[in-house]
C-alpha cells in the first residue's frame, strides 16, 4: 500500500519550486522564472498556492524603483518536501521489490 | 513545465524524480567561483610580503620608506573596498547557504586575525611578529581548506594544507625570511588556484 503523495507538492511547477527553495535560503522571483520555465502568471499563482499552505514565506520589495519579489522555504515546507521524497522513493523501493 | 490549474495534471512519480533532479542542478549551478577574489588577494598579499622583504633588506630614505609602508597599507585598503563592491555587484538573484557561510568563515578569520594581536599584547604585552606571522598564516589556512571543502575545489584544499605547512616552516625563520615564505604561500594557496578557477568560470 502506498503512501499518498502530498497533492500540492505532487504538481511539476510546485514540485521544481519547492525543489529549488530547499537547497538555497532565498531565490528571487526572476531567478525562479528562468530556471522552472514556466508562465509569469503561472509562476505567481503556484506561488501563492505554497504561500497560502504555509510552505513558503514571500517578501515583496523594492530593488532601486523595481519590485522585488523573493520567496524562501519555510520549515513545513521543508518538512512535506522530505515527507514527499521519502514517499516517492518508497514507492520507487517497492515497485522493484514487485518486478 | 508549463501548468495550469484547470488542466488535470498528468505527472508521475518517474517525472517527479526527474523534476527534483533538475531543480538539483540548478542549486548546484550556483556554487561555481570565478576566482576574481582570490586571484585580488593572492596578488595583493604578494605584492605586500615581497614588498615588505625589499624593505626589510634595501637602505631607503625615511621618507620614502613610509611611502613604501603606506603604499602597502593603501593596497589593502582598496582590495578591501573592491571585494566589498564586487560582492554587491554580483549579488546574485539567489542567496545560498554556500555563500552566507564562506562570508562567515572569513569573516570570522578577520576577527581572528585582530583577537590573536589583542591576546598576544595581553599576555606578552608587546606584539612580536616572528610569532603573529605563523599564527595568521594558520588562521588563513584554515580558512582556505573550509573554503576549498564547501566549494567542494580540491586545489584550494591542497593549497590551504601546504598554507599550514608554510606557517609551521616559518616559526623556525627570522621574520624577514617568513616574508618571502608568506609571499610563495599566497601563490600556491590563492595566486595559482584564482587564477585556475577564472580559467575555468562559466563565460
Amino acid at each position: 500500500m502506498f503512501q499518498e503523495l502530498d497533492p500540492l507538492l505532487h504538481s511539476q511547477v510546485r514540485l521544481a519550486i519547492v525543489s529549488v527553495l530547499v537547497g538555497v535560503k532565498k531565490a528571487e522571483f526572476s531567478f525562479l522564472l528562468e530556471n522552472i520555465n514556466t508562465t509569469k502568471g503561472n509562476l505567481s499563482f503556484q506561488l501563492s498556492k505554497l504561500k497560502d499552505a504555509g510552505y513558503i514565506e514571500i517578501n515583496k520589495s523594492f530593488r532601486g524603483n523595481y519590485p522585488l519579489t523573493t520567496c524562501e522555504i519555510t520549515k513545513k515546507g521543508i518538512d512535506a518536501y522530505e515527507r514527499y521524497v521519502e514517499t516517492i522513493a518508497d514507492y520507487f523501493k517497492k515497485s522493484q521489490k514487485n518486478k | 513545465m508549463h501548468n495550469n490549474e484547470s488542466k488535470p495534471e498528468t505527472f508521475d512519480e518517474q517525472q517527479s524524480i526527474q523534476v527534483i533532479r533538475e531543480m538539483i542542478q540548478v542549486s548546484q549551478k550556483k556554487l561555481k567561483n570565478d576566482g576574481i577574489l582570490f586571484i585580488l588577494w593572492g596578488w595583493v598579499m604578494f605584492c605586500v610580503y615581497v614588498g615588505s622583504y625589499i624593505l626589510s633588506r634595501a637602505v631607503l630614505s625615511h621618507s620614502l620608506r613610509n611611502v613604501l609602508n603606506y603604499s602597502g597599507y593603501l593596497l589593502g585598503i582598496l582590495a578591501l573596498a573592491f571585494t566589498v563592491y564586487y560582492i554587491l555587484k554580483h549579488q546574485k538573484r539567489v542567496q545560498t547557504y554556500i555563500g552566507i557561510s564562506l562570508r562567515y568563515v572569513w569573516i570570522s578569520m578577520a576577527v581572528g586575525l585582530i583577537l590573536v594581536n589583542l591576546i598576544q599584547f595581553n599576555v606578552l604585552h608587546k606584539i612580536i611578529f616572528e610569532l603573529q606571522q605563523p599564527i595568521f598564516m594558520v588562521l588563513i589556512a584554515f580558512a582556505t581548506v573550509i573554503t576549498g571543502g564547501i566549494l567542494r575545489y580540491n586545489m584550494i584544499i591542497i593549497g590551504g594544507i601546504i598554507f599550514g605547512i608554510l606557517a609551521y616552516g616559518c616559526s623556525f625563520l627570522s621574520l624577514q625570511n617568513q616574508m618571502l615564505v608568506e609571499a610563495l604561500a599566497w601563490i600556491i594557496a590563492f595566486i595559482i588556484p584564482g587564477h585556475i578557477l577564472y580559467a575555468k568560470r562559466d563565460k
